[in-house]
């Protein structure tokens, strides 16, 4: 630590107000830093959360619709001569696009369960155009209702338990982000903290280090002019002030000699 | 007191502190810049900008008084304690304010108790810094002060007459700089060599260095959940069992014998005091052990006994078995051997066996005193008479002690928490040991502990680690001259 023995006032008040200073950028850097990264948590978790949401409601009304429209051909409503299978490539990249939407593992997996029981819906719908060509109102009846119901009940509550699991990951946001936000004020705070405090300590070494030295001298030297007092003032730095001290000392030891011989 | 020497010479240990944050950064960089990276160099940056600050406006050289030196003591370790919690508030995770708190004081402290409950998924840089916040509490602010206090001869030898007995000094003479120096280089050698055994034993290096950072400081630190339990391996814990008794022995007295190639290190009475109780406290809870049927087998029972024994008086705590469901009789040894501890002029808290050693020494001579009123009965150790000062000194220290413990129980009780975990809590905290009863047992931490006793725990882990020192601080503003 000898770098730190001989260091001029100058310097000293400069390399002071470097640290200083620099402590303040840390501080404000990381308060904005962490306030960004908060902002962008917080938009990207609603984000993701909304967005699940608007999907795992999206995904239902497909499903329904679908399931609907079969039920309106198979009850005859239509009077379809025919009946069509819904071409499923668009849901299927439908879902395939939405995976990436969901964020948690447990979405993951609730979507790869839709998946799986959207392919056994479809499964048995293709079965429809053999049993529609047989024209028996029973034999269609008996497979919507006791075949692609329950797969359609299975698919459709796998749906809902998406859209729950992201309503109450919405809700766990919520909370854990008022714990973020206690700890994003954190740093910041802490930082600031120290700021302040090297600033009373700054306040302090200026005072006790520069100042005080300099109100002795010239109360030493007021001293010795007005009531001839003996010039007594000690500085414990090793700067311009210890030098200054050495010199008025110097000038006092002159002034005595002269006063002497004349 | 003047200030801004003081505020220098704690500035001093800041910026040790503020070096270790950047090797626990640059640990962090070679694993890929784990999430710790940014905390640990920001912390870094703040902690060396607070410790230089004073160091540009005080200059050295001007001698201090032993006021002074205990405060820079004190607020050199508190002062740590805070700027340690910075990386683990900074990386957030587990760690609010009060966690960071106690994680950081269990650090310096080299007591080892933890908040975490998944310590496996810290990144490599936090858990560094964890062990090494044990490495520099293990050899002590104060040494690190002291190597770089030129003019801090008179003081530091005054406080290694309070910190280093005179009992354990008889076996060797060396000057305070010069003991210094021992301290450190016996600390590193042990690093240094638990760290290879560790590694050949089959400990990956990064576990390994941690572990090593951990025995000798005695801290108790581990990077996984389960402690040394996660390796389940004999040879391992034989290595750590060997570095623990190691570095809770007297420092001088390891150079001592190793200087003079002789075997010190059982000729001195203390460290032979310190001996016979790991291995008749070890016996005790392995015959207790086999016996309650807890073991199965005598290996095993040496195995969990020596391991537990060990790894409790010498104040590490490293475990491998949950001791909390020991039968009462181990139970009790364990805590007995939690009061005594290790050796003075080692890494290890609590009341040392240097004083207990004293205590049953004059215990022995009242009663030979009381059998013969008119004889002249007096305390010896290795041929030297000890002066009843220093019996009366460690009676008054021991009172303090308990009393501290007895308050830091009442406190925890008060705060909820069962007579079991209380007492053990605060026993464990005082001598900084890291483990304890109850549901704070071998495998578990301190998560649930109330907020308010970790904070208590926290200070009470300070004042264990600085015996005396905040105490004498206290009694010392009161008086004009010390």
């Amino acid at each position: 630590m000898e770098i730190f023995r001989y260091i001029g006032i100058k310097r000293k008040v400069f390399l002071g107000s470097i640290v200083l200073a620099m402590v303040l950028l840390i501080s404000s850097s990381i308060s904005m830093f962490e306030y960004t990264r908060m902002n962008d948590h917080v938009a990207e978790l609603i984000s993701d959360n909304t967005n699940s949401i608007e999907v795992s409601r999206e995904l239902l009304a497909k499903a329904e619709e679908y399931n609907l429209r079969l039920m309106h051909l198979v009850l005859g409503e239509v009077g379809e001569e025919s009946i069509e299978v819904i071409n499923d490539d668009a849901f299927i990249s439908f879902f395939s696009g939405i995976k990436e939407s969901f964020v948690t593992e447990q979405d993951k997996a609730n979507v790869d369960s839709v998946m799986y029981a959207f392919a056994a819906y479809m499964h048995i719908v293709r079965e429809a155009s053999d049993i529609w060509l047989t024209n028996r109102d029973d034999l269609l009846k008996e497979w919507y209702f006791n075949r692609l119901q329950p797969v359609y009940a299975k698919l459709k509550a796998y749906i809902e338990k998406l859209t729950n699991d992201s309503q109450d990951a919405l809700i766990h946001n919520s909370q854990s982000l008022q714990d973020n936000f206690y700890r994003s004020l954190m740093p910041g705070l802490i930082s600031a903290l120290l700021g302040f405090l090297m600033v009373l300590l700054f306040n302090y070494y200026l005072n006790h280090y520069l100042i005080n030295p300099i109100l002795k001298i010239t109360r030493g030297i007021k001293g010795y002019m007005s009531f001839n007092k003996k010039y007594e003032v000690k500085i414990e730095s090793n700067d311009e002030l210890a030098e200054l001290n050495d010199s008025v000392n110097d000038i006092i030891d002159i002034n005595k000699s002269a006063k002497k011989q004349s | 007191m003047n200030a801004g020497v003081i505020s220098r010479y704690v500035g001093i240990a800041l910026i040790c502190n503020a070096f270790f944050m950047l090797l626990s950064a640059v640990i962090s960089a070679l694993y890929g810049f784990d999430s710790s990276f940014s905390p640990l160099l920001v912390s870094c940056f703040l902690t060396f900008l607070f410790g230089v600050f004073p160091l540009i406006f005080v200059t050295g050289g001007r001698d201090i008084n032993i006021r002074e030196g205990l405060a820079i003591l004190l607020l050199a370790w508190f002062l740590s304690c805070i700027f340690g919690m910075l990386p683990y508030v900074l990386w957030g995770g587990e760690f609010n304010l009060v966690n960071a708190w106690f994680e950081s004081a269990s650090g310096y402290t080299t007591t080892g108790a933890t908040i975490l409950n998944e310590i496996e998924t810290l990144p490599h840089g936090l858990l560094f810094w964890r062990s090494s916040t044990h490495f520099i509490g293990g050899l002590g602010v104060v040494v690190f002060i002291i190597m770089f206090l030129p003019t801090v001869g008179m003081i530091g030898f005054r406080m290694s007459k309070m910190e280093v007995m005179d009992v354990s000094r008889s076996n060797f003479r060396y000057r305070f700089k010069k003991l210094i120096r021992i301290f450190v280089t016996v600390y590193l050698v042990i690093t240094v060599i638990s760290f290879a055994a560790l590694v050949l034993a089959g400990m990956s290096p990064f576990d390994a260095i941690n572990h090593a950072f951990s025995a000798v400081a005695t801290g108790g630190f581990s990077t996984r959940n389960l402690s040394i339990a996660a390796f389940d391996s004999p040879l391992i814990e034989f290595i750590l069992i060997l570095s623990m008794v190691l570095s809770s022995i007297h420092f001088g007295v390891i150079y001592a014998s190793f200087a003079t190639r002789s075997a010190k290190i059982f000729k001195d009475p203390v460290t032979r005091f310190y001996l016979m109780t790991i291995l008749i406290s070890t016996v005790i809870v392995a015959i207790t052990l086999l016996l309650e049927g807890v073991e199965q087998g005598i290996f095993h029972a040496l195995r969990n006994g020596a391991f537990a024994v060990v790894s409790t008086i010498s104040t590490t705590g490293f475990s491998i078995s949950d001791t909390s469901g020991w039968p009462i009789l181990a139970i009790m040894v364990i805590l007995y051997v939690s009061v005594q501890c290790g050796c003075s002029g080692s890494t290890c808290g609590g009341v040392r066996s240097d004083r207990m050693w004293l205590i049953l020494k004059g215990v022995r001579a009242q009663l030979i005193k009381m059998a013969h009123p008119n004889a002249v009965v007096q305390v010896k150790s290795g041929g030297q008479v000890i002066e009843k000062d220093l019996i009366s000194s460690v009676h008054t220290f021991l009172f303090i002690y308990l009393v501290l413990t007895f308050l830091g129980s009442l406190f925890y009780a008060m705060t909820g928490m069962s007579m079991m975990e209380s007492v053990s809590s605060s026993i464990s905290m005082m001598g900084n040991m890291g483990l304890a009863f109850g549901e704070n047992n071998s495998f578990y931490n301190f998560a649930n502990a109330p907020q308010i006793s970790k904070i208590v725990m926290g200070i009470q882990m300070i004042v264990g680690r600085l015996s005396l020192y905040p105490v004498l601080l206290i009694f010392t503003l009161f008086r004009k001259r010390f």
